[in-house]
């Protein structure tokens, strides 16, 4: 992953290595005109220095030749070294003309230390003929090397000032090239800049809309997508990640929020119905014991029923019970249903024993068998038939209602299913809680759908199957 | 954001940055690139000069052009050296010099000088070998010369002048020095040339100094002093010139007989101004001479006197120009 930091310092980087090479360049090629500046002046002082000491050279001998002096030939010999000396340092110069000139140069000192040679020979041998003509001959020979030395330093010369126009020339490309390298770079900076922020920028745009959408409550937009491989990419990522948990939260929040309005909405029958309930409650108490006292005992019991169902009803509905509780509720309607309808209506109850202490919501399954009551077996003549089953299957604990009444067609099972009734308005029920109220609270208690499964036909009867997750298992 | 406005602006700076780039390379190599400066250091197996008796004359300049050819062959150094105008001094040190650096070969103008024998015969002594060109010095020790024979191109020009001429003549003779031996031999050549024809006679001499406002001179002193004059022998390149140049604004038409082929000189033939000149070949001789040279320090054989072609052209042979004047003075 390139970083931000990382694109910075490539960006310095670049820029930096630019004018080290710039700077280097300028000081080799610096250098390497120094270099041979001084060479030239070098040879210049060189061959200015052979010139005089040649010269010297010949005074020496024209002395020694005059006053036949020791001092003259002392000082003739040294002089002669110096000038070997310096013929042998110009010979290991660098050559800077053709070799052959050069050479013609340095036979001609050679041919001088030669005939200043023989001339002293010859004084000394005191043959006057001949050193008259040598010295003749080398005083000519110093004008020649002072002439060649001249000349030499005249191509020298020369070269200077084709060196010199390729200075000038050089220097006119290093003005253009320095326009071109502040142009280059301003430029090179430009894009530099251009594309750096273009990176920055173009994420954060597409960040800003996003949180904009987010803020203004839309978090079902897109998921935002950053092609720059940066920390800005990550950005991206967690702002994506942070929007879906936001959407889930709020989602669970809803569901909760539900569940709680509908709970709040039977408390409040509740309290509809709390004063006189109480009042009542008492009431039959007493009225049962009366009933007691008096001998009438099937109408004692029949109350006892009454009450203990209204006292049923009137538990704290958020709190959830045992099917234990339930199915003695059942059982207590039941029994005052017989006694109102005697043979009209059978009630079977088949139950598992060791299912009931499955924990269920308070008021669930009495309503559903008030409601195969109601709306199935009500309006028989005779036969009709409700059937409360418990059981346990692999994994569920089942509770079936089964009745032999009316029956649904699909079409109503599946509105029933759906909820899409209007459910607080049922009436008749001794509770006041419709079945649809007992579906949507059974599947947010479950947290699943498949809480409820309804099989019924029109005039076949109706079967309800609460499907209730064994504990340990939800 | 305007989107195409922003494509164009940038293809134009990224064109901008490319082309000053681009630019910023190009001026950067021409500012920095340093070419480590490579003397020619062929080598080579001798070292010869070639010492003219003036630098920038045509003449010496197609001797010079030979020698070089011939010089390339040979693994030649080769040094063309020499007073700027003519100048026996200067000829005789810048021979001097060459003795004192040791060269290989030296090739020089026979120099009518009492000092020049001495000096060719010190440079043989020292073992150096010494090609006399153009103009041989034949008392000295020189080793050989190369060039016309003088004498024998003096003889053609007679021989044309007889030849090409009718009646009574009377010619006035331009030279280039008096005292020079290749000038003396080429009067002497004419004059053996016409010595038997009665109707040929020489009037004067006189001497150009080889410019060529010497030979006007020269010719403008020969008509005043011999009104009689019918024709003109010019010894020297620029003496068929200054003749020209006196003899063109008069009515009468004189015969004149030239020397060298200088592009004037072809150009006075072509008008008939001229009427015939002397070719000779220097091309040859420097070519001839540095071959000699060489056999020389070979220890080879080789014959003392080694004559260049001499010819006569007329305005005839301008037909065939080129086979006449090949290797001749253009």
């Amino acid at each position: 992953m390139t970083s931000i930091r990382s694109k910075l310092i490539f960006y310095f980087f670049t820029f930096i290595l630019l004018f080290h090479v710039v700077s280097i360049s300028i000081y080799i090629s610096t250098q390497h005109f120094m270099k041979q500046y001084q060479e030239g002046f070098d040879r210049f002082l060189l061959l200015n220095d052979i010139s005089q000491t040649s010269f010297k050279l010949y005074e020496k001998v024209n002395g020694y030749v005059v006053e036949k002096n020791e001092t003259f030939f002392n000082e003739f010999h040294q002089t002669k070294q110096g000038l070997i000396s310096k013929k042998e340092a110009l010979e290991k110069v660098h050559p800077w003309i053709e070799k052959e000139e050069l050479n013609k140069y340095l036979n001609m000192i050679e041919t001088f230390i030669l005939e200043c040679e023989m001339t002293m020979g010859f004084v000394i041998r005191g043959d006057i003929e001949q050193y008259t003509n040598h010295l003749q001959e080398a005083k000519n020979i110093a004008y020649y090397i002072q002439e060649t030395t001249l000349s030499l330093i005249d191509i020298e010369l020369t070269d200077y000032q084709s060196f010199n126009v390729e200075m000038e020339e050089r220097k006119k490309a290093f003005k253009s090239f320095m326009i071109y390298l502040f142009s280059t770079t301003v430029l090179l900076a430009v894009f530099f800049a251009l594309w750096f922020s273009y990176g920055i920028n173009k994420p954060i745009q597409v960040l800003f809309q996003a949180a904009k959408e987010v803020s203004a409550g839309k978090l079902d937009g897109d998921d935002v997508i950053i092609s720059s491989n940066d920390e800005l990419k990550h950005l991206g990522q967690a702002f994506n990640n942070m929007r879906q948990n936001i959407r889930k939260l709020i989602e669970e929040i809803k569901k909760k929020s539900e569940l709680d309005r509908l709970l709040k909405e039977l408390e409040l029958k509740h309290l509809q119905n709390q004063i006189n309930p109480h009042f009542l409650f008492n009431t039959l108490n007493t009225i049962s014991r009366m009933a007691y006292l008096e001998n009438a005992n099937v109408t004692s019991r029949l109350i006892e029923s009454v009450s203990s169902l209204l006292r049923h009803s009137l538990r704290d509905i958020k709190k959830s019970t045992t099917l234990r509780e339930e199915v003695n509720v059942v059982k207590e309607y039941f029994y005052i249903q017989k006694t109102r309808f005697a043979d009209r209506i059978s009630f079977q109850v088949h139950i598992e024993k060791h299912c009931l202490d499955t924990k269920i919501p308070s008021l669930t399954i009495q309503p559903l068998v008030e409601n195969a009551f109601i709306h199935g077996v009500e309006g028989k003549e005779e036969g009709g038939i409700i059937r409360l089953s418990i059981y346990e299957t692999k994994e569920h604990v089942v509770v079936e209602v089964y009745d032999n009444g009316v029956g649904m067609s699909e079409v109503q099972v599946q509105a029933l299913l759906k909820e899409e009734n209007d459910f607080s308005a049922h009436t008749g029920h001794s509770t006041g809680i419709g079945i649809q109220n007992v579906i949507r609270r059974l599947k947010l208690f479950y947290q699943t759908e498949d809480v409820v499964q309804i099989f019924s036909s029109p005039n076949e009867g109706t079967t309800i199957y609460l499907l209730l997750p064994k504990e340990g298992n939800t | 954001m305007n989107r195409p406005f922003n494509k164009w602006l940038y293809s134009l700076l990224f064109l901008l940055f490319l082309f000053s780039f681009f630019n910023m390379l190009y001026y950067g190599k021409k500012t920095f690139h340093v070419e480590s400066k490579t003397v020619d250091t062929k080598k080579y197996q001798y070292h010869f000069v070639l010492i003219p008796e003036e630098v920038d004359n045509d003449y010496w300049r197609l001797v010079e052009k030979g020698a070089r050819s011939a010089a390339l062959k040979n693994d030649v150094y080769l040094e063309y050296l020499g007073p700027k105008q003519a100048n026996n001094d200067e000829h005789l040190r810048t021979i001097d010099q060459a003795i004192a650096s040791q060269v290989d070969g030296i090739m020089t103008q026979g120099v009518t000088d009492p000092a020049f024998i001495p000096l060719i015969n010190k440079a043989v002594q020292k073992g150096i070998p010494v090609v006399t060109v153009d103009t041989d010095a034949p008392d000295s020790d020189r080793n050989v010369y190369v060039g016309t024979n003088n004498y024998y191109a003096g003889f053609l020009a007679g021989q044309a002048f007889i030849q090409d001429t009718k009646g009574e003549q009377y010619v006035g003779i331009v030279t280039g020095r008096l005292h020079a031996s290749h000038q003396k031999l080429r009067v002497q050549g004419f004059k053996d040339a016409i010595k038997h024809d009665k109707r040929i006679h020489i009037v004067d001499i006189k001497e150009s100094n080889i410019t060529k406002t010497g030979a006007v001179q020269a010719t403008y002193d020969l008509i005043k002093e011999h009104p009689h004059i019918t024709a003109f022998y010019g010894t020297s390149a620029l003496d068929g010139l200054g003749i020209v140049e006196v003899v063109e604004n008069r009515k009468q038409d004189y015969y004149i007989i030239a020397f060298d082929t200088l592009p004037a000189t072809l150009k006075y033939i072509n008008k008939g101004k001229i009427d015939a000149t002397v070719v000779q070949y220097p091309i040859r001789m420097g070519e001839n001479a540095i071959e000699a040279l060489i056999k020389l320090i070979n220890g080879e054989k080789v014959d003392p006197l080694q004559f260049t072609e001499t010819k006569i052209f007329r305005k005839e042979d301008f037909l065939n120009l080129n086979t006449k004047l090949e290797g001749a003075w253009r």
